[in-house]
């Protein structure tokens, strides 16, 4: 096995870069979040988008959505 | 082959926790944290944002009035990196009776990384300067939990 | 919205991202007003959101919404005084009421992995729509660096007929979606999430409101009701990448790709910063852009040939054209205590064909 390939499957196996979990104050920020510290504001927006354009997906599966059409 | 050992070496080298159950405490963070040699310490590592760590506190600090102070002692280790954070966070607590332990502030981070928890909370239980146990990530009941490890080391 | 032919709004209720106990529980109450510039749709928004943990390993949440809508929507009416001729004209709306509800349940085991399960209702005059759904988040290492989502749901709809509808019995139509996903964490300050998604929608799919004029062989014309495939199949990729670059400052960026099978193709890009102005104050701008492709059976209203042959599908309905869209917003959060929090913010909406909106929204979140 080639030195390079050899580190690359144990870099590969790692995550990318090794954050230890007292490291994660600014992670946890609310703002950090994928829809962000308020929820429900993308929830209103996503109520335009699906119902004026003709793209959907990508947001999530349902659940807690806001079960509109 | 050569190649492989060096790549193991390097996986060896990704993080691991420094002490498990069994292992001694070195003496620079048993002095740190200020821990009487005679005592059970529940060590508890925690931080503002960690969120499962504000639901462990609480549970903690009753079960830290179940416990005889001349056997047992609860001790908190908040790695904030700001001491003034770390210290209105604390002072919210003990307001709210949430919070009624001891703390040592971290905020250079060097006690939690001597301990390395791979997850957060962090919670050891020591005995005679070495790990009796550890709890690593939320755990539900977590009071429970401890004193019954508490009974088990005939502290409670 | 009532829009049946744009079912769907899966709207991320369960996070597909690494998941974490709240700090606290939340209340919440947020409002929208939504006005389209012609004044052809209105619409008053309210919803109420409840999330609970219960001690560290059961979340719950709650969403009620109503809306209120009012206004219309253009269709093809008969000419006033030319028999057989067709005119593009409005459908006033009676104000409609429309209620949603949804919930659902995360559980983590010892290895902080998720399970959720939700399930979502909503009904109107016209359209209801009910949706079960699972999900599931695994963590690949112990330092929770990296985590791998997926998660499916199954919606049953049903465009209900009324005195105003193409169809004088209601139509059902069922939707599956598929999504998978990982979330890196890149640094002690960012983190990449990449997913994957599928849907695939069968049944009636038309607007059972709209109508297409046929030019018949023999020259006459034809009102018939909007039509569409009877199936769509869609798939697309997303990449978010979320950077706290300070303390007080974070950017959100998001990009979309979608693709189906009725020949629409989009783009979308949306970033959305965060910016702690005070202890007490949020700014929060957001900017949308999206281009999409036309569906092939689409034709404009204002377009020329805007009829359609005898057989075949065939929809006016500007939704399925193709235009870019843009929205601006602003958003502002003012946080003067500790556990309450009041939204407000504005949005302008508008797109390349010339159709336009403008939402205000307001809401309270207590934390307790």
């Amino acid at each position: 096995m080639k030195p390079g390939v050899a580190v690359l499957l144990v870099l590969g196996l790692s995550a990318c870069q090794s954050v230890m979990p007292w490291q994660k104050a600014a992670l946890a920020q609310d703002t950090m979040k994928p829809a962000g510290p308020v929820a429900a504001l993308s929830k209103l927006d996503l109520h335009v988008y699906t119902s004026k354009e003709a793209v959907k997906g990508g947001t999530g599966i349902g659940g807690g959505g806001c079960g509109c059409n | 082959m050569k190649s492989l050992i060096f790549a193991l070496t390097l996986l060896a080298g990704l993080p691991a926790y420094a002490f498990k159950a069994g292992d001694p405490v070195d003496a620079v963070s048993l002095a740190k944290l200020d821990i009487d040699g005679g005592k059970v310490v529940v060590l508890d590592f925690f931080a503002e944002w960690c969120g499962s760590c504000r639901k462990e506190i609480p549970l903690i600090s009753t079960l830290n009035t179940r416990t005889d102070p001349s056997k047992v002692e609860v001790v908190g280790v908040d790695v904030n990196e700001s001491a003034t954070a770390a210290d209105a966070f604390q002072n919210e607590l003990r307001a709210k009776n949430a919070l009624n332990f001891r703390v040592v502030n971290d905020p250079k981070q060097e006690l939690v990384a001597k301990f390395r928890p791979l997850g957060f909370p962090a919670l050891y239980v020591i005995k005679d300067g070495k790990v009796a146990s550890m709890h690593i990530g939320a755990v539900a009941d977590i009071d429970k939990v401890i004193e019954r490890e508490l009974k088990a080391l005939g502290a409670l | 919205m009532h829009k049946p032919t744009l079912m769907l709004a899966l709207a991320g209720g369960m996070a597909l991202s690494a998941g974490a106990v709240n700090a606290e529980d939340k209340l919440s109450v947020q409002t929208m007003r939504y006005r389209e510039d012609d004044q052809r749709m209105d619409i008053d928004y309210i919803t109420f959101g409840l999330e609970k943990d219960f001690g560290t390993d059961y979340s719950l949440k709650l969403d009620y919404g109503y809306d209120a809508i009012s206004g219309a929507t253009p269709v093809w009416k008969p000419h006033p005084t030319q028999v057989g001729e067709f005119v593009e004209s409005r459908q006033t709306l009676a104000k409609e009421i429309r209620r949603a509800a949804s919930g659902a349940l995360t559980l983590r085991d010892k290895a902080r992995n998720e399970y959720t399960v939700g399930g979502a209702y909503s009904d109107e005059l016209d359209f209801k729509s009910a949706e079960i759904s699972a999900a599931v988040i695994f963590w690949h290492d112990e330092l929770h660096n990296r985590s791998y989502n997926a998660g499916i749901g199954v919606q049953d709809n049903t465009a209900i007929a009324t005195p105003f509808t193409n169809n004088a019995r209601d139509a059902d139509s069922r939707a599956y979606n598929v999504q998978l996903g990982v979330t890196e964490v890149l640094d002690a300050t960012s983190t990449l999430e990449a997913t994957l998604f599928g849907g695939r929608e069968s049944g009636y799919l038309s607007n059972h409101y709209l109508k297409i004029v046929r030019l018949q062989d023999d020259g006459s014309k034809l009102l018939v009701g909007d039509s569409r495939p009877d199936r769509r199949n869609s798939a697309g990729f997303t990449l978010r990448w979320i950077r706290a670059w300070q303390p007080t400052f974070t950017s959100n960026l998001w990009y979309r790709y979608y693709h189906d099978s009725w020949g629409i193709n989009a783009h979308t890009v949306e970033s959305k910063l965060y910016w702690d102005a005070t202890a007490w104050l949020r700014v929060n701008p957001v900017y949308r852009w999206q281009w999409q492709d036309r569906a092939n059976f689409y034709r404009a209203y204002n377009g020329q040939p805007n009829m359609f042959a005898t057989t075949g599908y065939g929809s006016n309905d500007a939704r399925l054209g193709r235009f870019t869209v843009q929205t601006a917003q602003l958003n502002l959060e003012f946080r003067p205590l500790k556990q309450h929090s009041i939204n407000v913010g504005y949005s302008h909406y508008w797109q390349s064909n010339g159709f336009a909106a403008d939402w205000i929204t307001a809401g309270y979140i207590w934390k307790f």
